[in-house]
């Protein structure tokens, strides 16, 4: 059982991982909860979904190349459209009040959802099962070959994201703009092509952790994004907000903290644990885990 | 080109309230200039102007006969117009090494900055020591190096100085004044600002004075020195 939990937990903890990176990233960059989000995410669980139902693995042999364009795919069309939103939405709020933006990102998030609905339908459907699905014995629990998948993709990726922020050109003109948009101007850095490429970044993480939450829950429906991106925000806000390493971190403590409570207490109230955790984080420590700013109420 | 910047009846306002008056300077190859003036003289609102932070409501900058004034920011950057920014202002939690790359960020070639990036070193050996410090552990008059450094790392044509001995003791202030006198020998032109007037206008070839948003006086450095309205109002002599 607790083996079993900790497994369950680092899943659900992946997926809340790389969904949180895209609020914290954001939030580093622009100082700004990217309420639509958690709608990246929606859209990027659907465009698994067609493209999982509409194209055939062509030879058996094709499973890891087909599963690679899945979710290459997944992650272009979510970045893609995150950058969208921050060019219609945000873009042209950027010197408003901090509350214009917010607002504008709920709009983004309540049209997504609802265009979704219109499109593809108001029910629940079920994500294609293409992966072959294995159970092994691991020191007497379970544990799935997707689990397995999903855990593995999840630190590839950051691993990645984290060698490409700390070691790369971009990387450190992403981390100056974070810390000081004017400065970063006068170095020679173009600020809007440093926030598209986080909205780029942070979008494409979240409609990968979309597919991958797909595919551990076999389905997809256009509000899916709502309570895993209250979960992702209370991962990034735990970590400490803005901090890459803490949305990490957030992220894998809230999915065991879940799994434990969805064993031990009960699964039916698992979800309470996240808002528990996110209250007693802004009342006793803003700052978050790894965080050294206090974000702005809002 | 006789000139490398000409600016022309710059006029630039927050809101209802006018920072610069409508001035006009140049600077010529080669030359120190010195802006000096009071605190709230205007005289980091026209660097920023100059370096695209803010936009002016009227008038021209020219850099090499080009306008620059409707370019954003990172663009006169790329022109190598640098600016080392007012109270140093690195990045705090990027380390010494990483604040000197960014300096030299439009460069791609790694070789060509780690060259630079030697050459830094061997002028500011302490930020060798530190190099892989966070910046924002460093001390003031460090940071103050580390700015300097990291404005050079551009290779820039026109370097512009925004009060480089504020916050810093007289013995560093003086090294200070001693390094941008060197960068100038090694033929890169600065506009120097600052309200330490005494020592810009002894390096300085020329000097314009600033009050209000207005250019109330302009003339070799020499000259300067020796006005009697200058030592009354900037050099503390009676």
């Amino acid at each position: 059982m607790f083996i079993e939990q900790v497994i369950n937990g680092l899943t659900l903890g992946s997926i809340y991982a790389l969904f949180a990176l895209g609020y914290t990233m954001v939030y580093g960059i622009l100082r700004m909860i990217n309420f639509a989000h958690s709608e990246i995410f929606m859209v990027g669980a659907y465009i698994g979904f067609w493209v999982l139902s509409s194209l055939p693995v062509f030879l058996p042999g094709f499973l890891p190349a087909y599963f690679l364009a899945v979710f290459i795919l997944a992650m272009l069309g979510a970045g893609l459209l995150a950058v969208v939103v921050e060019r219609i939405a945000y873009k042209p709020l950027r010197h408003a009040s901090r509350l214009a933006p917010l607002i504008s990102a709920i709009g983004v998030s309540i049209f997504l959802q609802n265009l979704i609905m219109l499109t593809a339908g108001a029910s629940s459907r079920p994500y294609p099962e293409k992966l072959p699905l294995e159970q092994f014995n691991f020191f007497g629990a379970q544990v799935s070959s997707l689990q397995i998948f999903i855990f593995g993709l999840a630190v590839l990726l950051m691993f990645i994201l984290t060698l490409f922020i700390s070691r790369t050109r971009l990387g450190k003109a992403m981390r100056a703009t974070a810390e000081n948009h004017i400065v970063a101007q006068l170095m020679g850095i173009n600020v809007n092509t440093v926030i598209s490429l986080t909205f780029i970044i942070g979008g494409g993480l979240g409609g990968i952790a979309g597919v991958l939450n797909g595919l551990y829950y076999g389905s997809v429906k256009y509000n899916m994004g709502f309570l895993p991106g209250i979960k992702a925000f209370t991962a990034a806000v735990l970590g400490g907000i803005g901090n890459l390493k803490g949305a990490m971190a957030g992220g894998f403590i809230l999915g065991i903290v879940e799994a434990f409570a969805a064993g031990y207490i009960s699964s039916e109230n698992k979800d309470i644990f996240a808002f528990v955790i996110l209250i007693l984080v802004l009342l006793f420590k803003p700052a978050g885990l790894f965080g050294e700013e206090v974000p702005e109420k809002i | 080109m006789k000139n490398l910047l000409e600016v022309e009846q710059l006029q630039v306002s927050y809101g209802k309230i006018a920072a610069l008056n409508g001035i006009s300077l140049y600077i010529e190859p080669g030359e120190i200039v010195a802006m000096i003036g009071a605190n709230g003289a205007g005289k980091t609102t026209l660097i920023n102007t100059i370096s695209g932070i803010l936009q002016p409501q009227k008038g021209s900058i020219k850099f090499k006969d080009e306008l620059i004034s409707a370019l954003p920011a990172w663009k006169i950057a790329r022109k190598r117009v640098v600016q080392i920014p007012e109270g140093r202002r690195v990045f705090p939690k990027l380390t010494v090494m990483e604040n000197m790359e960014l300096g030299a960020f439009p460069e791609k070639d790694g070789k060509m900055v780690k060259a630079g990036m030697e050459k830094m070193y061997a002028f500011f050996p302490v930020l060798k020591e530190r190099k892989n410090q966070p910046a924002g552990t460093l001390s003031g008059g460090e940071q103050q190096m580390l700015a300097i450094a990291r404005g050079l790392m551009a290779k820039p044509e026109l370097l512009m100085i925004d009060e480089p001995s504020m916050g810093l003791s007289p013995v560093l202030v003086e090294k200070v004044f001693q390094i941008i006198k060197e960068i100038n020998k090694q033929g890169i032109t600065i506009l120097l600002v600052e309200q330490n007037a005494k020592k810009s206008l002894q390096i300085a070839a020329r000097a314009y004075v600033l009050e209000t948003g207005n250019i109330v006086l302009s003339d070799t450095a020499g000259k300067l020195l020796g006005n009697e309205l200058i030592k009354k109002a900037y050099l503390g002599e009676h």
